[in-house]
């Protein structure tokens, strides 16, 4: 309990109670005895249920766990993990080392302790305490060929195949709703798959994403405008979206958020893929709509197009914002005259505030990766998954259903990783990392960033 | 609903020798919550309440009308729905006369609850006007948490608490556990007795 505060000392345990039947559950639940004739305490409610009703939860409960989820067997709890095509070995290389490594290191406590500890007493102590896997850990490789829309029909062929108990990690560099819809309809849980291109649901149930991806950086910068106070009520946004996989995401962020504080649409201009933003239309499209803002979703618009709103005979806009993630390290070029009224979304940690704590988390007990600028961010992105993991599997102990899995890990503590400010769980909560900063740059030619904004905007 | 005066000046009584008089074992075993009269320097912050409005922490507990606070957050399914359910009886058995009591949620979940989150959370448990849900930056939050040295540092070790505002002199009634409606109700009563 408490810090400051003690509970009352903890009662007795009470006698065993018999079995519940379907009419003594009833009876418990709406009047608060159970068979051995113990008054539950009075916060839990008593549900004055119709018969019908009661008949429906008690059938629910009693699917609940009967029988263990695919996947595991009397040896082996089976895991896959998710590659496509589209990426060559490096971006998912590490990712697989790391996570063949968790299971090796798992497995090889498990065998240490099976093999070398003798007494069984001590033996059990150590499988209650969680200190090993009660079966072995095995993960496959699911590699996803070809166009998005086929890889439905090869995810159902390699679970047909080898049915596992969840899906950990993962890469994709293109879409991800093929492999979300697969997890949805078979109940399959997905852990920290890395992919910028989340499902974005407040109903799915089976993946856990790190983040909301691009999606994340358009909702706070929607937040950020709401939040500011030189931006005028019915203050006017110009919006250039790339019609690409990026563009379209950060858009729709922005517009769903946007939408939700009850704003006027932004007036959005379609950038096609293969199109380029010049300078001149940039300079155009400010002239004539006259903006407030000018949301730039578009991985060409630096260094010409933003750097020439600067140029005589243009009025700038009063802010410009970028997403950090889509323009990756071309922000660096935005020219020293235009860093004012120019905001970046940034969803990771700083990098100086990265760097203090990289010794921090990989300092201590390396799990083969080194201290020093050589953390990869494949390798940042798996070191949560790899603790959510591990502490799942303690508590999950031989309780090999996916729900409760899930449930696990929703009830965790929060995450202090290097990649994210914290990853936060909770009942129903799907995307771990909720922040994203609004940053600018720092003037010279080596500048800094510099935080206009709290890691979580509200 | 309304308690005639001399049934509340009663209870009052009644609770006040439960709580003052040294408890014995039997009687400590019929209250299952702790009970402390404390002082706290509310922290000058402004937060977010469940419309999307700033509003300052100071200005809304200092306040003539009694307050409530408590520390829940959106998704929460263990002790909060329990906690909640005492704010929305307690309003329901006032009337919810938002001039008899002021009910305040701070989340100890910033990164979650955004306005949305509560304000669906406060539909969901028919909360009417008078109770606000409260949301801010993690810095702040952690303020006010220390300020009421109910620090949580991870939602996941909760623990109940509520925490009555006297109108007079502006002390606090800190109850330490889980209440029953009745119990909350007294508490209630026993704080803004005048």
């Amino acid at each position: 309990m408490g810090v400051a505060d003690k509970g009352p000392p903890s009662p007795q345990p009470p006698p065993a109670r018999p079995a519940y039947t379907d009419e003594s559950l009833a009876a418990a639940l709406r009047g608060g005895v159970d068979p051995s004739g113990r008054v539950w305490d009075p916060v839990m409610p008593r549900y004055k249920l119709q018969d019908d009703d009661m008949a429906i939860l008690i059938s629910y409960l009693k699917s609940l766990s009967s029988e263990f989820s695919p996947g595991v067997d009397a040896a082996t709890l089976r895991f896959a993990t998710v590659i496509t095509d589209d990426l060559t070995p490096d971006r998912y290389q590490e990712h697989l080392n790391l996570l063949d490594n968790f299971i090796r290191r798992t497995n090889e406590r498990t065998n240490h302790i099976e093999n070398e500890v003798r007494n069984p007493r001590v033996k059990r102590q150590l499988m209650v305490s969680g200190r090993v896997a009660y079966r072995k850990l095995s993960l496959s490789r699911w590699m996803l060929k070809g166009a998005p829309e086929t890889w439905r029909s090869q995810l159902e062929e390699y679970y047909r195949k080898e049915p596992v108990f969840a899906l950990i990690g993962g890469v994709s560099g293109t879409a991800w709703k093929p492999v979300h819809d697969f997890c949805e309809s078979n109940h399959l849980p997905c852990l920290f798959p890395q992919t910028d291109f989340p499902v974005i649901s407040e109903t799915d149930w089976y993946t856990l994403y790190p983040s909301k991806g691009y999606y994340q950086e358009g909702e706070t910068a929607a937040r950020f405008l709401n939040r500011c106070d030189d931006f005028p009520d019915s203050g006017k946004i110009l919006m250039i979206t790339r019609e690409s996989r990026e563009g379209i995401m950060l858009n729709d962020g922005f517009r769903d958020t946007w939408r939700a504080f009850g704003r006027a649409e932004p007036f959005t201009v379609r950038i096609a893929e293969k199109e380029f933003l010049s300078p001149e239309r940039l300079a155009l499209l400010v002239k004539t709509e006259k903006p407030d803002a000018v949301v730039i979703w578009d991985n060409t618009a630096l260094p010409e197009a933003i750097n020439s709103l600067t140029a005589p005979g243009i009025e700038p806009p009063n802010k410009i914002i970028v997403s950090s993630g889509f323009l990756d390290l071309k922000f660096m070029e935005l020219n020293d005259n235009i860093r004012d009224i120019t905001y970046i979304t940034y969803p990771e940690r700083l990098p100086m505030d990265e760097k203090l704590l990289e010794a921090y988390f990989f300092g201590a007990k390396p799990q083969g990766l080194k201290i020093g600028d050589g953390i990869s961010k494949s390798a940042k992105q798996t070191y949560p998954l790899i603790k959510v993991l591990e502490r799942a599997l303690r508590e999950m102990k031989e309780n090999f259903y996916r729900d409760y899995l899930l449930d696990i890990i929703s009830m965790g503590k929060d995450l202090d990783v290097p990649l994210y400010e914290r990853m936060s769980f909770g009942p129903g909560q799907r995307y771990a990392s909720k922040g994203c900063y609004i940053v600018q740059l720092g003037k010279g030619s080596r500048p800094e960033l510099v935080k206009k904004s709290n890691w979580v905007i509200h | 609903m309304r308690i005639p005066f001399h049934l509340k000046s009663a209870l009052v009584a009644i609770l006040l020798c439960v709580c003052i008089l040294p408890a014995r074992p039997a009687q400590a075993a019929d209250i299952k919550y702790k009970r402390s009269v404390e002082r706290y320097n509310v922290p000058d912050v402004v937060l977010i309440n469940q419309d999307g409005k700033k509003v300052r922490l100071q200005s809304l507990l200092n306040s003539d009308v009694p307050v409530i606070v408590d520390f829940i957050y959106g998704t929460c399914t263990t002790i909060c729905p329990v906690l909640s359910a005492g704010y929305v009886n307690l309003q329901r058995k006032l009337d919810a006369d938002s001039k008899k009591v002021r009910l305040i949620s701070i989340t100890i979940d910033p990164e979650n609850d955004s306005p949305k989150v509560m304000k669906e959370y406060l539909k969901r448990f028919r909360a009417k006007p008078g109770w606000d849900f409260l949301t801010g930056s993690r810095a702040d939050i952690d303020t006010v948490m220390r300020a009421f040295n109910a620090y949580i540092p991870d939602k996941m070790s909760h623990y109940p608490l509520n925490l009555i505002r006297m109108p007079k002199g502006g002390s606090w009634v800190r109850l330490f556990g889980l209440m029953s409606t009745k119990e909350f109700m007294n508490e209630y009563l026993l704080a803004t007795a005048k």
